[in-house]
C-alpha cells in the first residue's frame, strides 16, 4: 500500500473500528428476553438467525428503538450496510438520543463512502458523548475522505493526541495539513512520523512536498535525496527530485533525475514536458520541441507544453502554429496572463487588431503575480 | 503521491499558492524567478577596470536620503539621479548629483551639489555659488538648453514641487518654476523621471514629467499596516501597491520661456494610470518623431508612440515594452537605450526588483519588439534590486555593453535576514557580439564589485580620455566615480550634436555610426538610466577600425551624412553646418 495515498487505506482504518458495531450491543436495554437472546445469537456468530428473529421482532414492536438499533447491527455485519443504515435511521428516529447508534450510523455511511451522511451521525453521537474518541477520529475520517482537508485537522489532532503512537493517524493528519495548507502542521506530523521509523521513504517525500510548499525547495530536495538513498526505487522520485531542481533553475541536477524519470517511467509526460522546458529555456529549441510534442501527446492537458510550443515557434515565425499552440494553451487554462499576451502579440504582427485587444485585455484581467 | 492527471499539476498548484502568497504580501511587484544557470566563461578579455576615484576626485558629500535603519515611508527609500552635464560649456563633464532629506533629524547640508570638472581628475563643489542649494526629497534630472540660450539648463522632479532652473550663462541658476508656469496648483505630487522632449518638432523642448506614487501622508498606512508593507515577513514601508496612482504629465514649450500643460489633449491621459519610473525620450519607430518609455513599476511600462501631429498614443502592450515575455507586470525603474546587436535600431533595457531579471526588448522596426532576454544571457542574474543602467561600449570593442548598479529599499530586511543585504555590487553585461551577454563583476574592476546602496547612475568621459565613466548615487554615502581605464588598442569616436533648427541640445536626435560593416544608432537623450543624465556626446567604439561614417538624424527631420571621420577624437557637427571646426575638442590621449 503506498503510504501517501490515504484514501486508500480508508478500510483499513475501518477495520480498527469495527469492534464498534458490538458495542451496543452489551449497552442495549433489551425490553424483552427475545432481544436479549438475539443479541446472544449475534455474539455467537449466528447472525442469520439473529436477523430473522429481530425481523419478527421488529414487526411485532414497530416503535421499539433498540430492536431496529441491534437489527442495523446484524444486517451492518453481514455486510447489508445500506439496509443496516435504514435500521439505525429507524431507530434514530423513534429515539434521538442513542450516541453509539449514531456511531454505527455514521460508521456505515462511511464504509459505503457517502462520508458526507456519515459526518452528521458522527457529529450526533459525539454531541451524545463527547469524552468519546472515537466519534472525533471518524469526523476527521470523514473530512479527510471528502477532501475537506482543513475540516479534517483539528478532529484529527485531537484523535492523534489520544493515540500518540498511531502513525497511521500522524499519516492522515499530516497530509490533511499538507492540502490544506497547514505547512507547518504538516511539518511537525511529518516529522514526528520520521523520528518514529526514519526509514519511512514515502513519509520524506511527503515532507518533501511540505517544504516545498513552504518555499523551502533545499530542504525539500534534502529530504528527496534522503528518499534516494534510501528507496530508489519510489514511484516518481527522480520526476519529484528533478521538479524541484528544475524549480530552483539547477538545471545540471533537473536534467539527469528527469532523464532518469523517463527511463524508468516512458510514459511520464511531465518528466518529458520539464526537460522540453529547460532546453528551451536554455535556447536550446531544436532538443526542447521533441520533448514537449511528445509530452504533449502522452497528456493532453499539459498547458505548459503547448505554451512552449507556441514559444518555440514565435521564435521560428512559425506564426500560425504558434497561434494554435498558445490558443491551446489558453483553452487549457485561460486564468494563465502568459498565452493571452503572446497571442495579443501574435495577433498585432497579423493585423488582427480587435483580436489583439481582446488578448491584452485578458492578459490584464488575469491575476498579475507569479507564475 | 501527486494526481498529475491535473492541468495544473499539484506541485505547480502549491508553488503557485506559495510564490502568489509571496507576490500578494509586498508592495513590489516580483516574478520570485530564481537565476539560470550560467553558461562556462567565454574566457575573452574584457579591456575596461573601474576604480572608484569619487572621494579622492572631490565628490565628497553623502547622497543623504532617509533613515539608514529602517525607511517607514515609500519616498525614503526610492532615491534619487545624477547628471554629466556641462554647465560652464568647458567642454569637461561637471556632476550634479541629487539629494533628499531625512524625516527624523535632518542632516546639516542636505542638498543637492553641483560639481564643476577642474579638468585634472578632481572636481569642486560649486553648489553655493551657482544657486543650486536646495533641501528636500529630490527625484529625477533632465539637463538640456530647454531656451535655446547656448547653456544646459536643469529641471529636477521632487517629492513636492518640481524645479526649473535656467542657467544664465555665467555659472549661476535662477529657479524660474513660477515664471515657467510649473508651479502646482496647490496639491502635491510625487514627480520621478522627466525628460526635454520637442515632441512636436518646433525647435523648443518640451517637458514630460511622471510622478510614482499619488502619495498622501495622511493616508500612507504604517509599516506592516497590510499586506503591501511587507516583505520577506518583515514589517517594511507601504506600497507602491495598495497605494493610488498619479498621471504623468506633458508641457509643452511656448517658445517664451513658459510652458502650458498640455497632458489631456496630447493624449497622455488617455493611458492607464501607472507607478511611473524613468521616462526617456527618443525616437523608437525610427520615423523621426520622438517617443517617450516610461518604466513602471509593479503596473504595464508605457510606450507613448508620437503620432506626429501633437498626440501620443499608449502602445506599450501591442509593440511588446509594457510586460515580460510572459505578459507579466514587471518593476520597471530604470531604462537604459542603445543598439545592441548593431542593426541600426534603438533597443531597451529595463531595471526591476529583486527575484526577477531585468528585460530586454529588441527592436524589430514595424514589428515592434520582442523580449530577449533569456536568449541575451540576462536569466542569470535576479538576486539584486537593480536601479540605474546604461548602454555603453566600456572596452571600445565596437559592441555596446550594459552596466547595472543596485542596492535594498528595506534596510529593516537586511537586519533580520543578513541574505538580503542593503549594500549590493554593480555588475557588468558584457557584449559577446553575437546576441548574447555575458555577466562580470570582480572582471571588472573594484569599482564595480564594490557593494553599496545605489540608484542613479550617469554614463559618460569626465577625463576625456577616449572612454565612458560612471558616477553613480549612493543613498547616505557619497556618489562613486567610476574611472575607467580602457587597455588595449581599441578605437572611439565622439559625437556632439548642435542643432539650429531642431532644438539646440540636439535631444531626440539619432546618430548611425558606420564602421567596419557594422551599424550602430544612438539617440540623444536627457533622461535614461534611473532618473539620471548621461553625457550628452555620444561615444562609439569602434574597435580596431580607425575611421566611421556618420548619419545624422536630426529632431527636426534633416539627416546628414558624414564620411570616414578619423577614429579617437571628439567631432562637434552643428546642424545644417557640418563639422564645426572652432567647436573640436582635444581629447588628451
Amino acid at each position: 500500500m503506498r503510504f501517501s495515498d490515504a484514501r486508500s487505506k480508508l478500510p483499513t482504518l475501518l477495520w480498527m473500528f469495527m469492534f464498534l458495531l458490538l458495542w451496543p450491543i452489551a449497552r442495549l436495554q433489551a425490553e424483552d428476553a427475545s432481544i436479549a437472546r438475539a443479541a446472544q445469537l449475534l455474539q455467537d456468530g449466528r447472525a442469520r438467525e439473529a436477523e430473522v428473529m429481530l425481523r419478527d421482532l421488529a414487526l411485532r414492536h414497530p416503535g421499539d428503538a433498540s430492536v431496529h438499533g441491534l437489527l442495523g447491527v446484524v444486517l451492518a455485519q453481514q455486510g447489508e450496510l445500506a439496509s443496516a443504515a435504514k435500521e439505525y435511521r429507524a431507530s434514530l428516529a423513534l429515539n434521538a438520543h442513542q450516541p453509539e447508534v449514531s456511531l454505527n450510523l455514521g460508521i456505515v455511511e462511511f464504509k459505503q463512502g457517502a462520508f458526507g451522511d456519515a459526518i452528521p451521525a458522527f457529529k450526533a453521537a459525539a454531541r451524545g458523548k463527547p469524552e468519546d474518541p472515537r466519534s472525533t477520529l471518524l469526523l476527521g475520517m470523514s473530512y479527510y475522505g471528502l477532501r475537506r482537508y482543513a475540516e479534517a485537522v483539528p478532529y484529527l489532532q485531537r484523535a492523534s493526541r489520544n493515540d500518540q503512537g498511531n502513525l497511521e493517524l500522524h499519516n492522515v493528519l499530516a497530509q490533511s495539513c499538507l492540502w490544506s495548507r497547514q505547512f507547518d502542521c504538516a511539518m511537525t506530523e511529518f516529522q514526528s512520523i520520521l523520528t518514529t521509523d526514519p526509514s519511512a521513504a514515502e513519509a520524506h517525500m511527503l515532507l518533501a512536498e511540505a517544504l516545498d510548499g513552504m518555499g523551502r525547495t533545499n530542504d525539500a530536495i534534502r529530504e528527496l535525496e534522503t528518499v534516494a538513498r534510501l528507496a530508489p526505487q519510489q514511484p516518481v522520485l527522480h520526476f519529484e527530485l528533478g521538479y524541484l531542481y528544475y524549480k530552483n533553475r539547477d538545471y545540471e541536477h533537473a536534467v539527469p533525475e528527469l532523464q532518469l524519470e523517463v527511463k524508468n517511467n516512458p510514459g511520464y509526460a511531465q518528466a518529458y514536458l520539464y526537460l522540453g522546458d529547460i532546453a528551451m529555456n536554455s535556447n536550446d529549441d531544436a532538443t526542447a520541441e521533441p520533448l514537449l510534442r511528445k509530452s504533449v501527446q502522452l497528456q493532453s492537458d499539459l498547458r505548459l507544453g503547448y505554451f512552449d510550443l507556441g514559444v518555440i515557434d514565435s521564435r521560428e515565425n512559425k506564426t500560425q502554429e504558434a497561434v494554435m499552440n498558445f490558443e491551446h494553451a489558453v483553452k487549457l487554462d485561460p486564468s494563465q496572463p502568459d498565452a493571452h499576451y503572446r497571442l495579443g502579440r501574435l495577433y498585432t504582427a497579423l493585423g488582427q487588431k480587435t483580436k489583439a485587444r481582446d488578448e491584452f485585455c485578458e492578459n490584464q484581467r488575469a491575476p498579475q503575480q507569479d507564475q | 503521491m501527486p494526481n498529475y492527471k491535473k492541468i495544473l499539476t499539484r506541485r505547480e498548484f502549491l508553488w503557485m499558492v506559495s510564490t502568489s502568497t509571496v507576490a500578494l504580501s509586498q508592495g513590489v511587484m516580483t516574478r520570485n524567478l530564481k537565476p539560470l544557470p550560467r553558461g562556462k566563461p567565454s574566457g575573452l578579455p574584457f579591456d575596461a577596470r573601474f576604480t572608484d576615484v569619487g572621494m579622492q576626485a572631490g565628490l565628497t558629500h553623502p547622497t543623504i536620503y532617509g533613515g539608514t535603519s529602517h525607511k517607514n515611508y515609500i519616498f525614503e527609500t526610492v532615491g534619487c539621479g545624477v547628471a554629466f552635464l556641462d554647465y560652464d560649456n568647458d567642454g569637461w563633464l561637471d556632476v550634479f548629483v541629487l539629494c533628499g532629506t531625512r524625516m527624523e533629524d535632518p542632516v546639516p547640508g542636505s542638498t543637492n551639489r553641483l560639481y564643476k570638472n577642474n579638468r585634472d581628475g578632481t572636481f569642486t563643489d560649486v553648489t553655493e555659488k551657482a544657486g543650486l542649494i536646495r533641501t528636500g526629497w529630490a527625484s529625477g534630472v533632465t539637463v538640456a538648453d530647454y531656451n535655446n540660450d547656448g547653456f544646459e539648463d536643469i529641471f529636477i522632479t521632487y517629492y513636492g514641487q518640481n524645479v526649473l532652473y535656467k542657467n544664465n550663462g555665467d555659472g549661476t541658476f535662477t529657479d524660474v518654476t513660477k515664471q515657467a508656469g510649473l508651479l502646482y496648483d496647490g496639491k502635491t505630487r510625487w514627480g520621478s523621471g522627466c525628460t526635454f522632449v520637442d515632441y512636436d518638432r518646433d525647435g523648443h523642448l518640451d517637458l514630460f514629467v511622471s510622478n510614482y506614487v499619488d502619495l498622501h501622508m495622511d493616508r500612507l498606512p504604517k509599516p506592516g499596516a497590510n499586506p503591501y508593507c511587507n516583505y520577506k515577513g518583515v514589517a517594511v514601508n507601504c506600497g507602491p501597491r495598495g497605494l493610488p496612482m498619479p498621471r504623468d504629465y506633458l508641457y509643452r514649450n511656448n517658445g517664451d520661456g513658459t510652458f502650458r500643460d498640455v497632458s489631456e489633449e496630447s493624449g497622455i491621459w488617455k493611458a492607464e494610470k501607472a507607478y511611473s519610473m524613468t521616462s526617456v525620450a527618443a525616437d523608437f519607430s525610427g520615423d523621426g518623431w520622438s517617443d517617450i518609455y516610461v518604466a513602471s513599476d509593479s503596473t504595464p511600462s508605457l510606450l507613448f508612440r508620437n503620432k506626429r501631429n501633437g498626440t501620443f498614443g499608449e502602445e506599450g502592450a501591442e509593440l511588446g515594452v509594457a510586460f515580460s515575455a510572459d505578459g507579466v507586470e514587471q518593476a520597471g525603474m530604470g531604462v537604459a537605450v542603445g543598439d545592441y546587436n548593431l542593426d541600426g535600431r534603438l533597443d531597451i533595457f529595463k531595471t526591476h526588483f529583486s527575484d526577477d531579471t531585468s528585460v530586454l526588448y529588441r527592436n524589430d522596426g514595424d514589428a515592434g519588439f520582442t523580449d530577449v532576454t533569456i536568449p541575451a544571457g540576462f536569466g542569470v542574474e535576479t538576486r539584486y534590486i537593480c536601479w540605474g543602467t546604461g548602454f555603453a561600449d566600456f572596452d571600445n570593442n565596437g559592441f555596446p555593453d550594459l552596466a547595472v548598479v543596485t542596492g535594498s529599499v528595506y534596510p529593516e530586511v537586511e537586519a533580520k535576514f543578513p541574505e538580503y543585504p542593503l549594500k549590493t555590487p554593480r555588475f557588468i553585461f558584457r557584449n559577446l557580439g553575437d546576441g548574447r551577454f555575458e555577466e562580470l563583476v570582480g572582471e571588472a574592476g573594484t569599482g564595480i564589485a564594490a557593494p553599496h546602496c545605489s540608484r542613479g547612475c550617469a554614463f559618460g568621459d569626465f577625463d576625456n580620455d577616449g572612454d565612458v565613466d560612471m558616477v553613480i548615487v549612493n543613498l547616505n554615502e557619497p556618489p562613486s566615480l567610476l574611472r575607467n581605464d580602457v587597455s588595449g588598442v581599441q578605437k572611439w569616436l565622439k559625437v556632439l550634436l548642435v542643432g539650429t533648427k531642431s532644438n539646440r541640445s540636439a535631444i531626440g536626435s539619432r546618430v548611425l555610426a558606420k564602421y567596419g560593416g557594422k551599424i550602430q544608432a544612438q539617440a540623444v537623450m536627457a533622461q535614461s538610466s534611473f532618473y539620471s543624465v548621461n553625457d550628452r556626446r555620444l561615444h562609439f567604439g569602434l574597435g580596431v577600425n580607425t575611421k566611421a561614417d556618420l548619419e545624422v538624424h536630426w529632431t527636426n527631420g534633416l539627416v546628414e551624412h558624414y564620411a570616414n571621420l578619423e577614429c579617437n577624437q571628439l567631432v562637434t557637427i552643428t546642424e545644417g553646418h557640418g563639422l564645426s571646426k572652432s567647436l573640436l575638442q582635444s581629447i588628451k590621449r
